[in-house]
């Protein structure tokens, strides 16, 4: 299925929008989606992670796992759309990924973190992005600047 | 400050005299946090709830920003005392109507709050008036700082901050500026600059916040996500788009003005009589009343009210705040007539003092 918006990309969002007592059907890429504002969580009601879920076609794991922390299954979670403990975001973390992704439109954070993790964050911000240079230096074939990215991530992620 | 103290008083942040206070009446900014190492506040055990109220509580207690602040527990207020604090805005709904473990701190000036074991264990807002994000942000911010050396935060260096709700994790940073919208309204624009505003990233609501409707023509818009922008780009942008759609405002004033100025006078002069004269209103009467005398101020036509006068009117005309104020539980007709005469008050101090009387 092709997406309603752009008639380009495949449709994998699909969502039906109620007015009185209309609805209407949409199928959408994500960007498309994403530009709609369909993530939006309807307020006050619970924001319900399944409506998101529905359309994804590759969701990864079972209903049933359960987090160590808190023994909340995913499928409650899908349920209430509110997560039991922060361990949650571990023992959920391969559905949850592209969960925030459709959300946020984003999977890495950015901005303020506690004074006892700065350094930690930074680092791993720093070894991101170094990440990222060395896989477009490889794909330019840009060997020699690859092998120094190469250096200085080694030398980063041992310190 | 107590509840009755603060009900004898009008907030700060309603003075109107803030950069576009006429249009944008005030900006909000929260931070989401959890307290690492215990479950979020719904599915978590009474005992823990206690356990992160006496921590979050003594910890707030002693930040400088509210080491003189007030400390409220939901359970020991009345019903009444809770609505005020809601239509105050300092604290949700949520918050107001969920029995438990739940408290909230409010600062001296009322500009800064905490809430407690709401949806995620702390809440932190600053509401500034008029357009002030970064202001706002740099008060909340400093707080949050202030926490963070005597709390830990669950945190991730994937998603940031987390939180109950996934929508709010990564800053846990919520933006929003309450803004008057009445030209775009009565030109019929205001649904395309909305979806323009949802296209854009943004999210718009009515006067109380989340899942509430338009009234008065106000409007809050903010962020809607918080993952993978840091809080001064997140703001930046809301200060973009607000920008923008002051600026569209501004023009279907213009346009009111040139293609229906008698219209207009007269929609204005009416409200006002009516708001003067009037011995019952209801709250969405003044709210949409006053609505139409502030524009008739922005655009030069009413010069005997302030924008700070036309603010108050609009909080302390709310049910909780006239109860409050008059100590007692009222009927819904008895609160008509009271807020008639408090209008009534308004507009006639403010004559007298421009001298229109
Ligand atoms: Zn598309
Ligand atoms: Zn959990």
């Amino acid at each position: 299925m092709i997406c309603d918006s752009c008639g380009k990309e495949p449709a994998t969002v699909h969502y039906k929008e109620m007015r009185g007592d209309e609805s209407t059907e949409y199928h959408l890429c994500e960007k498309c989606a994403l530009e709609k504002g369909i993530y939006i969580t309807p307020d006050k009601k619970p924001f319900t992670v399944s409506n998101i879920l529905g359309g994804m076609a590759d969701e990864v794991g079972s209903d049933l796992e359960t987090c160590e922390g808190c023994g909340l299954t995913y499928r409650e979670f899908k349920d209430s759309g509110r997560l039991g403990c922060a361990k949650c975001y571990e023992s959920f973390k391969e559905q949850l990924r592209p969960l925030l992704r459709r959300i946020h439109g984003s999977n890495a954070h950015m901005g303020k973190s506690p004074s006892s993790r700065q350094e930690i964050f930074e680092k791993k911000k720093e070894i991101d992005k170094i990440k990222e240079e060395l896989a477009a230096a490889v794909d330019r074939e840009e060997f020699e600047k690859a092998a120094e990215l190469r250096d200085k991530l080694r030398e980063l992620e041992c310190s | 400050m107590t509840i009755d103290e603060m009900a004898g008083s009008v907030s700060p942040w309603l003075t109107g005299q803030a950069g576009h206070g006429e249009s944008v009446i005030s900006t909000r900014v929260r931070l989401a946090r959890n307290l690492a190492g215990l479950p979020f506040c719904h599915s978590a055990k009474p005992e823990d709830l206690t356990h992160a109220l006496d921590r979050i509580r003594d910890a707030v207690m002693s930040t400088n920003t509210l080491k003189t602040g007030t400390y409220m527990v939901m359970s020991e207020l009345s019903d009444l005392d809770r609505e005020f604090l809601v239509e105050r805005h300092l604290i949700s709904q949520e918050q107001a109507e969920k029995s438990g473990v739940r408290a909230v701190v409010v600062g001296d000036n009322e500009m800064v709050s905490v809430m407690i074991n709401e949806e995620d264990h702390l809440r932190l807002q600053s509401i500034q008036p008029g357009f002030q994000s970064m202001e706002a942000w740099r008060l909340v911010d400093r707080v949050d700082s202030d926490l963070d050396t005597r709390l830990e935060f669950a945190f991730s260096c994937d998603w940031g901050y987390l939180s109950a709700c996934p929508t709010n994790t990564g800053t846990g940073m919520r933006a929003s500026m309450l803004v008057h919208l009445p030209a775009l309204v009565l030109t019929g624009q205001v649904n395309r600059v909305l979806q323009g505003i949802s296209q854009m990233g943004l999210a718009v609501r009515g006067f109380y916040g989340e899942g509430s409707e338009v009234m008065g023509n106000l409007f809050q818009i903010s962020n809607r996500t918080a993952l993978g922008t840091s809080e001064v780009d997140i703001l930046q942008s809301l200060d973009n788009v607000v920008r923008k759609v002051l600026e569209m405002e501004n023009q279907g004033r213009e346009i009111l003005l040139r293609d229906a100025r008698s219209q207009i006078e007269d929609k204005i002069w009416r409200a006002y009589g009516l708001l003067k004269y009037a011995r019952r209103l209801t709250s969405q009467e003044v709210m949409s009343l006053s609505s139409a005398v502030r524009l008739g101020k922005c655009m030069g036509i009413v010069d005997r009210v302030s924008i700070g006068a036309l603010n108050r009117m609009l909080f302390v005309s709310q049910p909780a705040h006239l109860q409050k104020r008059l100590g007692r539980r009222m009927s819904p007709g008895e609160r008509d007539e009271e807020r008639a005469n408090m209008v009534r008050s308004i507009l006639e101090e403010e004559e007298s003092r421009t001298g229109a009387g």
